[in-house]
């Protein structure tokens, strides 16, 4: 007996970005996202290295409100110098991970610095160069460790736990893993950078499922950044230098992929452009090809939140791409 | 193991053919041999190709950004820790010949494509360079291209394609080419534009596109060089190949660049090559090769002329400063704020993607002045005296390794040797042995705080060589 199952459709939702940093509403560069109580948006950006205002934290919704930002580039304790990913705990608070500092720095619901942990080594509970973080059920962060190719569990306090994982292709090995998230169940999934390949692993660390391998087929990765999964257990996941996000379903099977479908001016852009809309038209009425300006470039970090949005930081064009699954 | 003078010559050819090396990098090479490394460098895709991903994750906006700081970086960044250092120092020699200013572009990422289109070209066939230079955006727009249409035709890049990008002027006394040949050539080009972009904001910058309009393309009978036809842009670059002042200006550019420095390109018309049997040789390689640029470099670094030549060149100051980097070994892998170890280098006088006309930078001496020379030794001198750099280290332990105690004549040679076999004069030689003596006799040590202040005082002897004029020579 056959049976089919009916793959879900997927529209898209909205685009939010500008090419500013703070004050102005905008990002530069945003590398990862993470949401906070009542579906706030969290967006790192890392950019510019000599201007202390290129790498930050910005606070914003789905209506476009924004709400603030926080940090800046250095290493002080509020400063960040290549700052990886963001995580949010069930208080609020918000994590932010450096892979030169090798630390988590985490700051107050509001913005202001709490505290900062992480030691740089190879032993239990030391790391070189952190990257996704993600907290579980229990409030503990588990983090993929980079440069020693594991996933190590946290309290949130920044004590040792667990680990998984060693370096290799082989599975439940890994070669600098990135981004990371858990699904309803506490599976753990991983972007496992430089093997060009998503994998899954129980709640213990155990090894599940692999999905990928080098290229640019349909099915293919080159060096995803992080990965997400939905409430279906469908998972996605930002194939950077292939400047795309792909889906899988739960079995791990290829379903589709999004290429980028911006449809033109966010909130933000619209205020921007304001200013010189003579100017702006002018220059747009030279264009013939505005296929550049709807596709991804450099999609890095994702999410999918309860209403089955699907956030994806797209980093080389300073904004949020959002799609909807539209169910089964 | 290779003698001290096979060493030398090595260090003389990762010098021109790339930036430079440690000295441990340097034995390397030795020992697979002078031909073996050669070919090595001629065939770069042999060795491990620069990760890209690598310093893209740490640093996202050397892939996408607006600035130009962070492509200036990005380049200085492959120049210091590249694996194919012939590639990239093509890719420099590319930008010099083909100077393109990205101040005039106000595209920064358009700027860094064509950087990029002369490293996939860099060792590869002149025509097709010459094409791909044609059919470039940056280019196009640089020299107005875009505003060349027949009826109306603009001469900016037929011009300089024949005066500054292929034949030259003139040589040997003669022209290479008249004005209604500039005419004709521009004519051939009409139509030969681009596709505007979208603007910069709010999304960032976007790259324009080479577009082919016939209908603004001048279809008519054309004499260029003396041949009559319907020419196109191609049929142009197929004639000026063709030409024996394209293997002079050529060959002429590749010895300039890799063996002495000579006159300016302006002068060339009225001045004889100083080596003709190296020009000449490159030129005939040029035409059995079938205009094939590695092949021209297998005859120039084969020669005997350019094994002659060491220290006949001003080093530029890219060659300096990831030069310098090389050899203490810092920035060889990511490490923030590479910007800085950049602007050093506009700070000596070659700010990267910004040649100061479509002429390029003047080289040679023209490249010091009592500023630039400042500049040079204090970026050296930071550099090499810190103990704590990783090549600097290395240094030091490969003098340990030399003996418990050593003379001051010792110390200095060594170090000497090691920084690539540089020939200060006798009087700046006793300048620094005597500044070895004045800090008494020299012992490597055995406790820790011994070891430390013998790191310390080669540290401070390094500072020294790379302050005396001969360093600043390649």
């Amino acid at each position: 007996m056959t049976t089919t199952v009916a793959s879900p459709t997927f529209k898209y939702y909205q685009v939010i970005g500008n090419q500013s940093g703070p004050p102005r509403p905008g990002f530069t560069a945003p590398i990862d996202v993470a949401l906070g109580p009542g579906g706030l948006l969290h967006v790192l950006s890392s950019y510019y290295e000599y201007d202390a205002k290129s790498k930050f934290v910005v606070k914003c919704n789905f209506n476009e409100d924004y709400m603030g930002f926080f940090g800046a580039k250095g290493e002080g304790d509020e400063e960040f110098t290549w700052p990886n990913s963001v995580a949010v705990d069930k208080s609020g608070n918000v994590y932010v991970s450096d892979e030169w500092l090798n630390r988590v720095t985490i700051f107050s619901p509001e913005g202001k610095f709490v505290g900062k942990w992480g030691v740089k080594g190879n032993k239990n509970g030391q790391w070189e160069r952190p990257a996704g973080m993600v907290f579980d059920a229990d409030n503990n962060m588990l983090v993929c460790d980079s440069l020693n190719h594991r996933i190590q569990k946290f309290t949130k306090d920044g004590e040792y736990i667990s680990k998984f994982g060693k370096f290799g292709a082989g599975h439940g090995e890994f070669n600098m893993p990135w981004g990371i998230c858990l699904d309803r169940q506490s599976n753990v999934y991983v972007a496992d950078w430089r093997n060009d390949r998503i994998q899954k692993f129980s709640p213990e660390g155990k090894f599940m499922m692999a999905v990928g391998g080098t290229g640019s087929g349909d099915g293919q990765f080159n060096r995803p950044a992080d990965v997400a999964v939905d409430a279906d257990g469908y998972i996605y996941a930002t194939d950077w230098r292939n400047d795309r996000v792909q889906v899988f379903d739960p079995q791990g099977r290829y379903v589709t992929k999004f290429l980028g479908d911006c449809p033109g001016y966010s909130k933000w852009a619209v205020d921007r452009m304001a200013s010189n809309p003579e100017n702006m038209k002018e220059q747009r009425d030279l264009v013939k090809n505005f296929t550049p300006e709807r596709v991804f470039y450099q999609p890095t970090g994702i999410v999918v939140d309860d209403q089955n949005r699907i956030i994806v930081t797209d980093t080389g064009r300073h904004r949020l791409q959002i799609y909807q699954k539209q169910g089964r | 193991m290779a003698t001290k003078e096979e060493l030398n010559l090595m260090a003389h050819l990762i010098r021109r053919a790339g930036f430079g090396a440690h000295p441990d990098a340097v034995e390397a090479y030795a020992a697979k041999g002078y031909g073996a490394t050669v070919e090595e460098l001629l065939n770069p895709e042999s060795q491990p190709p620069f990760e890209d991903d690598l310093i893209y994750r740490y640093v996202p906006y050397f892939r996408s950004g607006t600035g130009m700081q962070g492509y200036q970086a990005y380049w200085m960044y492959r120049m210091i820790s590249t694996k194919r250092p012939l590639e990239e120092k093509m890719t420099l020699f590319w930008h010099h010949v083909f100077a393109t200013s990205y101040t005039k572009l106000n595209r920064n990422p358009q700027a860094n494509k064509q950087i990029q289109m002369f490293r996939n070209h860099a060792l590869g066939n002149f025509r097709t360079m010459l094409i791909e230079l044609s059919k470039d955006p940056a280019m196009i727009f640089w020299l107005d291209n875009n505003e060349n249409r027949n009826g109306r035709p603009n001469e900016n890049y037929g011009r300089e394609l024949l005066e500054l990008f292929s034949m030259g002027v003139g040589m040997d006394g003669q022209s290479n080419y008249s004005e209604d040949d500039v005419k004709e050539c521009a004519r051939a080009f009409t139509g030969w534009t681009l596709a505007p972009g979208l603007p910069r904001y709010p999304y960032g910058d976007y790259f324009w596109d080479f577009e082919y309009r016939p209908d603004l393309h001048d279809d008519g009978e054309k004499t260029f060089l003396g041949r009559k036809g319907r020419f196109n842009g191609e049929d142009v670059v197929d004639i000026i190949v063709e030409q024996p002042s394209t293997a002079r200006f050529l060959s002429r550019h590749l010895y300039n660049f890799f063996v002495a420095d000579e006159p300016g390109v302006p002068s060339w018309q009225n001045t004889p090559p100083a080596d003709p049997a190296t020009i000449q040789a490159l030129e005939e390689e040029y035409f059995r090769s079938h205009y094939d640029i590695r092949s021209m470099l297998r005859v120039l670094f084969n020669s005997e002329g350019f094994k002659k030549s060491r220290f006949a060149k001003v080093k530029s100051p890219a060659e300096m400063v990831a030069g310098v980097m090389r050899l203490v070994d810092d920035y060889t892998t990511p490490k923030p704020d590479l910007h800085n170890i950049a602007y050093s280098c506009s700070y000596m006088g070659q700010d990267l993607y910004n040649p100061p006309t479509v002429e390029g930078w003047h080289t040679g001496r023209e490249w010091i002045d009592s500023g630039a020379l400042v500049e040079r030794i204090n970026f050296a001198a930071d550099q090499v005296g810190d103990p704590d750099k990783p090549g600097v280290r290395r240094l030091v332990d490969k003098l340990a390794e030399m003996g418990p105690t050593m003379t001051p004549e010792q110390l200095v040679d060594n170090c000497l040797h090691l920084m690539g076999d540089i020939h200060p004069t006798a009087a700046r030689r006793e300048d620094l042995l005597e500044s070895v003596r004045r800090g008494g006799e020299v012992k490597v040590g055995r406790t820790k705080a011994q070891r430390e202040a013998f790191a310390q005082r080669v540290a401070g002897l390094l500072r020294l060589i790379v302050a005396v004029p001969e360093y600043q020579f390649a």
